[in-house]
């Protein structure tokens, strides 16, 4: 009877396996892929800092949907926020999501994203839209959304905030492969805490689709041409992107880390855009934000 | 409409074919037979904008599925059949499509089972270790592989599986190997066969392995958990228990905490006649257990928390049903049945049934201790945030041959910020009433009534309802039923949630149609929940075993 047990034992263990992980936890920042030397380079060898007064802009994400008839209204106030009001001072991108981002016969493309998917589950589990996240801001304890009453408000007390880093991208786009070789350099004017984040972000501007808007007729309330702003496509980095250090990085230290990917055949290259921006991993609260064009004009 | 209409004709027909082909028996073929089931529910969506209900493009969606099984001796066989065309409202959308995601072929016998392709199985109370299908909620977490049984000797038995599992049309990355041991020591050991102490203990282990993708953290790949159990019990006493432990594990759904996991579930039984009294206790901490890293509700999910709180059945209470929180929580429930006996001053002429239950759940006291990595939890310590409170008593009486009732009063503290992620709400409390009436008009005609009340000031404020079902057995069942949200603090949303359906049944076929207001919310199956959105519309039954 005991040989019997400890076969049996002896097959439940050898199925099985366990790799325990010790602190530290996170990987060192490495950047990915095999990125244009000449490129790097490049950019390592300028400073685009010198000489550079650094604002603090605000990344502005809005939460809609294709099916969300009460979005458009809110979502023209956003864009001309960053387009007019805040021009320079805002980055600015669309996460669809949820319930009211179902594909269906009369709204086939899919705009949804994991990246988008798993922001929109943490900050967003209500599953209700047009809302924004404005740097990420913790408005109330576990609240991050913001009601469009509070979106003016919200921008203009971030910006008046002095910046604790600035944020450089340079970009170097081959067209006949569609390869993207992204730098980002880093300065950090304050003393930025470890589980501070470098998240890398691909959006694409100007994606003519369709869009149900309630201001229209009652009939006629299914946009066929309606032009998509800034809509999030991809991450580079993955959804909270990658810590810049394990440990807290002190005031007035440069990092630069690079990136390769290459642009889906189904994004416009001329409309997509790179945006990058710091946050603190816990907290989800943003430092700083920059974008910059994947093919300048 | 008119695709509503073909629609109804097509699966009506399919239904009669089906029907007729095998009658209630299945198909018998000489030593050969096929038995297998059908469903198939269909809804015609209306837009209703006073409870924000959606129209869907194509007017009408459906869920359907046959199976069929296949068996010949120590053989068998089967295929299922899955149809979400498109998928109905509160689905996941990555159902939609057709397709035969379950099949498998089987040989067992007393001492061997062997299957290949889809399996469905569980150790223990499934801490460790469950893949289960629930259609209602839309979950089908088989494993696809190879699942071996083995029982040496009477008493002890052996299992082991290796596999991926069921991802909606597609199966995950994260690949399952386990296997579990138990002993019953009644048929083990000689001599103990006919004790009045019955003893089964078992022990499982379930480990799956992930490729680490992560830029950012360094991910274990492969990952374990193991449980111990036993079942103990002598007379009019029971006892179950079961640890199990997980190792570090960080995910989504943990928010990439490298703490182990453990969860303890204790229940202990006493029961005469006319007595019964359950007890039981539960502490769970991040034993979420998924094959993928990245999962949004409640997909891919390798293990099962038994729930310790009532599910409740009545229709306004289920509006606050708890489910498991996976991540930490600590509780217990307490269950009482005594029935006063015949012919006493307070049992009457019949009996009557007094149940109490009471239930409570809170989460874990716990402090991050380094970054947002890892936190330190007291064993027994409960934190101060309750997630759930349940007292319900229920009292059901026999007045005579024809009439009874039962009389239920609920009161339920549901922490809508835990349990459905609505940040800022405060909790939830609630009063129910319901009272339940039955009266047999004559042979095979039945009425049935429920009044209910629910008493609330947060969330959707205070709801009424009526219900009415008259059932002419075996063949016809009718429902009217309405919920009226007359509480609700937007007065443009105080509105009636009318219901009415009929169905028919004949042996194992079952077809019911009915128009109504579906309410949002939770439905769950077991402590597990999907989010329903609100509905107005047709809806179309099918279900057939054969």
């Amino acid at each position: 009877m005991n040989r019997i047990f400890t076969v049996c034992f002896a097959i439940i263990v050898g199925l099985t396996a366990c790799d325990v992980i010790d602190s530290p936890y996170v990987e060192p920042i490495v950047g990915q892929g095999d990125p244009d030397p000449t490129c790097v380079e490049d950019a390592q060898n300028a400073d685009p800092f010198d000489g550079v007064n650094i604002q603090r802009k605000v990344l502005f994400t809005e939460m809609t949907g294709h099916k969300c008839g009460n979005c458009p209204k809110e979502s023209e106030k956003a864009y001309d926020m960053y387009t007019n009001t805040y021009q320079g001072r805002m980055v600015f991108m669309t996460l669809h999501a949820g319930f009211f981002s179902r594909t269906s016969t009369k709204f086939p493309t899919d705009f949804t994203t994991t990246v988008g998917d798993e922001l929109f589950q943490t900050f967003n589990p209500q599953d209700a839209v047009p809302f924004a996240l404005i740097n990420r801001v913790e408005r109330e304890p576990g609240v991050f959304t913001h009601g469009t009453d509070l979106w003016t408000a919200a921008v203009e007390s971030e910006i008046a905030k002095s910046p604790s880093a600035g944020i450089h991208i340079k970009n170097c786009y081959e067209e006949s492969d569609r390869k993207l070789t992204t730098v980002v350099d880093i300065l950090s004017i304050d003393e930025l805490p470890a589980n501070t984040h470098l998240s890398i972000f691909v959006v694409e501007d100007g994606i003519v689709d369709w869009q149900k808007d309630y201001r229209l007729p009652r009939d006629n309330q299914d946009i066929e041409d309606y032009v998509h702003h800034y809509v999030i496509r991809d991450a580079l980095n993955g959804t909270w992107g990658q810590p810049i250090s394990s440990e807290a990085t002190p005031a007035n230290r440069r990092l630069t880390v690079s990136y390769a990917y290459t642009i889906p055949d189904n994004f416009n290259a001329d409309n997509c855009y790179i945006v990058a921006f710091l946050h603190n991993f816990e907290s989800r609260y943003v430092y700083q934000a920059e974008e910059r064009r994947v093919v300048e004009k | 409409m008119t695709s509503a209409i073909r629609f109804a004709w097509l699966t009506v027909f399919s239904w009669a074919l089906l029907h007729s082909l095998f009658a209630q028996q299945g198909l018998k073929i000489g030593e050969s037979s096929v038995h297998g089931s059908f469903q198939s529910d269909a809804q015609y969506y209306f837009e209703d904008e006073v409870i924000q209900a959606q129209a869907v493009d194509e007017n009408l969606r459906s869920n359907t599925f046959l199976q069929l099984t296949f068996q010949q001796g120590k053989f068998s066989a089967g295929v299922r059949y899955e149809a979400y065309l498109n998928e109905l409202l509160g689905f996941r959308p990555e159902y939609r499509g057709q397709g035969i995601p379950y099949r498998f072929a089987k040989y067992s016998s007393d001492q061997l089972d062997i299957t290949v392709g889809n399996i469905y199985d569980q150790f223990g109370s499934g801490m460790v270790f469950r893949s289960y299908q629930e259609w209602f909620l839309g979950i089908d977490n088989s494993v696809d592989g190879v699942h071996v049984r083995l029982a040496p000797v009477p008493g002890l038995q052996l299992k082991g599986l290796v596999g991926t599992q069921r991802k909606f049309f597609e199966r995950s990355k994260g690949i399952l190997r386990g296997g579990d041991l138990e002993a019953d020591f009644n048929q083990l050991i000689p001599g103990m066969e006919k004790s009045k102490t019955r003893l089964r203990i078992g022990g499982s282990a379930m480990s799956r392995f992930l490729e680490d993708e992560s830029t950012t953290l360094q991910l274990p790949e492969n990952v374990t958990a193991f449980g111990g159990r036993m079942a103990l019990s002598r007379g009019k006493f029971s006892f179950q228990g079961e640890y199990a432990y997980k190792i570090n594990d960080p995910f989504n759904r943990n928010n990439f905490v490298y703490n182990d996991g453990n969860g303890i579930f204790l229940t202990g039984t006493y029961s005469q006649k006319g007595l019964g009294i359950t007890a039981a206790f539960k502490r769970i901490d991040n034993m979420d257990f998924r094959s993928e890293r990245s999962v949004v509700f409640e997909e891919l999910t390798v293990n099962f928390l038994p729930p310790t709180t009532l599910q409740h059945t009545y229709r306004l209470p289920t509006l606050y049903p708890y489910a498991t929180q996976p991540n930490g929580e600590i509780g217990g429930q307490i269950d009482f049945i005594y029935r006063i006996p015949k012919k006493t001053a307070l049992g009457g002429k019949y009996g009557t049934q007094i149940s109490v239950n009471y239930s409570r759940v809170n989460g874990l006291d716990t402090s991050f201790v380094d970054s947002v990595f890892t936190y330190e939890s007291s064993t027994l310590g409960a934190g101060d945030k309750r997630y759930f409170e349940d007292f319900n008593i229920q009292i059901s009486k026999k007045w005579n041959k024809r009439f009874k009732t039962t009389l239920t009063y609920i009161y339920l503290l549901y922490n809508i910020e835990v349990v459905e992620g609505l940040i800022g709400q405060p909790d939830v409390r609630v009063h129910v009433g319901v009272l339940e009436g039955s009266y047999k008009i004559k042979r095979g005609h039945n009425l049935r009534c429920e009044l209910q009340h629910m008493y609330t000031k947060e969330n959707l404020g205070s709801w009424a309802m009526a219900l009415a079902e008259y059932s002419i057995s075996p063949h016809w069942f009718f429902t009217v039923f309405d919920e009226y949200n007359y509480g609700n603090p937007d007065e443009a949303r105080q509105a009636h949630y009318y219901n009415g359906s009929f169905a028919y049944v004949n042996g194992g076929n079952r077809i019911q149609f009915g128009y109504g207001r579906q309410r949002a919310g939770l439905l769950c199956v077991g402590g597990i929940c999907r989010f329903v959105p609100a509905s107005n519309g047709f809806t179309l039954s099918l279900s057939s075993t054969f």
